[in-house]
């Protein structure tokens, strides 16, 4: 399995993962210049940018260990774009991050939410 | 929501009101402190976040911005923690802000919730007396340093969530009792004492008549000859300090964090002691974050210079003017403080590099060109600075062995203290406290000599070579000697025992 397969696998299980959770879907794959968001969400009030990360193995270390200081930067300047044009600037908002992991093809290991993961 | 809390913070050793502001408002998370804060402010942050989400409170996932009002004065340390966190939940709703109202809180939180002690409760207790707030919060640790003060109602918290359940009404924190400062029960210095030192008649009696007008002294003698030993001894026959003098001193102290676990309360005269690599910064106060230094900590007590030469110039010279003054001012480009440092200053050093030139039984190896040298270290302003010298001579056998124990500690500060008491009686309504602080003027005026004093000072001056500088110094010495001996005029014994403390001015044959 290619790596962008994977990634696309990942993210379609972590927006069911999320439905399933409550969360109310508002975009995926949300892109502007600076980057791209995988899932814009509402959790109740709260706007929720999610970052999903999938890993084919466990043996490299766990896929939300990835998720470094500039990749921060990048969603966090994303997420700002998108309430800008959303008009949602004060609203509460938070970043989530779902890690999928999977054991061979097809088969889903574990998928685990993490809410609030940083800050900005 | 916008919040305001109230907290505290130190500047020298005086306390400065500092506004916390907190607002939260929506948007992206984030946490930002603004106000001239130092890293250790910046890092209260995560101290706070985790503090508050393990006292079992919510943390807003909000744009919240702290503000340190007012902007232009630095904050240092962690005693802002807990006005943030309390910031933080009145701007959040689960706490009144009324309920904080006329309150002031200081102290650093740990991960747990819990109050750690902070550095400077003395002053902004002292601060806050008779201010008509209505209370103090700080940490339990600090409690007993706070109790010190009177006229305030401190309250001593355990943690962050007995805190805000007790300014809602759910929890009692017993005040503080304002104990007031009291000396210690146990008598001074059970451990040191003046008998311990063998011999050295001359020395001890210079010493005490040093503490008696709270003169400068310089110690000059070979190595193991005991000068250290009767430093140390020093603050034991000086008088015991007031209660004013123990809470300045505390502060002081207070201030640079010295003040841990039981000991509360500077109640005995300090003993400073810095090795003579001492920076200038750490002998007279200063450096990045501006903290006293040993001159300021040797605050009403002794600052004990031991192998004076070995100082840097610069440290060294920097003592004059604390010495003439009583205090110490540290300007920098930001700020200028101000640090009390009114102390006895005594010196020890050799009288050359190889330590033996005045003894009788060694030889010396130093030419005098190296003596010269090692003696020009320590300048004549300094010099100029120090009333009493004392020959400190190596002991022989029958005095090392010498069953004879001297007097204590105990009878001579009763000497001393009749004497300081003389003093102060004769200075009332003056700014002088003792005889080492006259100044010329003052000298003529209070240090009459009778007929044949004067003939004998007289003589000193013509024959020993005493200089006009030592004039003064050996009037002043003499007042002090004749306050011990309780007699009002100044006589001739007086005077010749005062030529005695002033061997540099005479040749010693340096």
């Amino acid at each position: 399995m290619r790596n962008k397969e994977l990634g696309d696998l990942g993210e379609d299980l972590a927006a069911r993962y999320l439905s399933a959770h409550g969360y109310i879907i508002l975009a995926r794959k949300f892109r502007c210049r600076s980057g791209e968001i995988d899932i814009i969400a509402l959790d109740k009030d709260v706007l929720v940018f999610v970052e999903v990360r999938s890993r084919s193995d466990e043996e490299h270390g766990m896929p939300y260990e990835t998720i470094n200081s500039e990749k921060r930067r990048h969603i966090r300047r994303v997420a700002l774009v998108y309430q800008a044009r959303h008009g949602l600037l004060d609203r509460d908002s938070r970043f989530d991050c779902v890690s999928v992991v999977f054991a061979g093809e097809d088969n889903v290991k574990s998928i685990e939410l993490i809410k609030d993961a940083f800050w900005s | 929501m916008l919040a305001k809390i109230e907290s505290r913070s130190v500047l020298g050793i005086e306390s400065r009101k500092v506004d916390v502001e907190v607002d939260i408002a929506g948007g992206l998370p984030s946490f930002t402190i603004v106000g001239l804060a130092d890293t250790a402010v910046k890092e209260s942050r995560d101290r706070v976040i985790s503090a508050l989400k393990n006292s079992g409170f919510k943390f807003p996932p909000k744009r919240i911005t702290i503000n340190l009002a007012p902007a232009d004065i630095r904050k240092e340390g962690a005693s802002y923690d807990l006005a943030i966190a309390l910031g933080i939940l009145a701007a959040n709703g689960e706490l009144g802000q009324e309920l904080a109202e006329g309150m002031v809180f200081c102290g650093e939180l740990s991960l747990d919730g819990k109050l750690r002690p902070i550095s400077g409760v003395l002053p902004i207790a002292m601060g806050l007396a008779d201010s008509g707030i209505r209370g103090l919060v700080i940490p339990r640790g600090n409690s007993r340093e706070a109790g010190l003060v009177s006229g305030l109602r401190v309250y001593a918290a355990a943690c962050l969530r007995e805190t805000v359940e007790f300014l809602r009404g759910n929890a009692r924190i017993d005040t503080v009792s304002a104990e007031g400062p009291c000396a210690d029960e146990a008598p001074l210095g059970t451990d040191i004492d003046f008998s311990d030192v063998k011999g050295q008649w001359h020395v001890k009696r210079g010493l005490e008549v040093a503490a008696a007008g709270g003169h400068n002294v310089l110690m000059i003698g070979p190595p193991g000859s005991g000068k250290t030993m009767l430093a140390q001894r020093l603050i034991t026959i000086l008088p015991a300090l007031s209660a004013g003098e123990m809470l300045e001193t505390t502060k002081i102290h207070s201030v640079s964090g010295l003040l841990s676990g039981g000991n509360h309360l500077v109640s005995r005269r300090p003993f400073r002691m810095p090795h003579h690599t001492v920076s200038y910064a750490g002998l007279v106060g200063g450096g990045s974050r501006l903290k006293p230094g040993e001159i300021s900590l040797a605050h009403n007590g002794v600052l004990f210079l031991d192998e004076l030469p070995e100082f840097r110039r610069d440290a060294l010279e920097a003592l004059r003017q604390p010495l003439e003054g009583g205090e110490v001012v540290i300007s920098r480009a930001a700020s200028s403080l101000k640090y009390p440092a009114k102390f006895m200053l005594v010196a020890a050093m050799n009288p050359c590099p190889c330590g033996y030139f005045t003894d009788p039984k060694k030889e010396c190896h130093c030419t005098p060109p190296v003596i010269q040298r090692y003696l020009s270290k320590v300048s004549g302003p300094l010099l100029d600075r120090i009333d009493i010298h004392l020959e400190v001579p190596s002991l022989k056998y029958k005095e090392l062995s010498g069953k004879s124990r001297g007097e204590s500690s105990a009878a001579i500060r009763e000497r001393v203290d009749a004497a300081r008491t003389a003093q102060k009686q004769r200075y009332e309504g003056l700014s002088i406290y003792c005889n080492a602080h006259l100044g010329s003027k003052d000298t003529e005026r209070f240090c009459c000599i009778d007929k044949e004093a004067s003939e004998l000072l007289k003589l000193a001056i013509l024959e020993l070579g005493l200089s006009a500088r030592g004039y003064d110094k050996v009037l002043k010495i003499a007042r002090t000697i004749a306050d011990l001996a309780g007699s009002g005029t100044i006589s001739a014994e007086h005077i010749s025992e005062a030529i005695n403390y002033r061997s540099l001015d005479r040749d010693l044959g340096f």
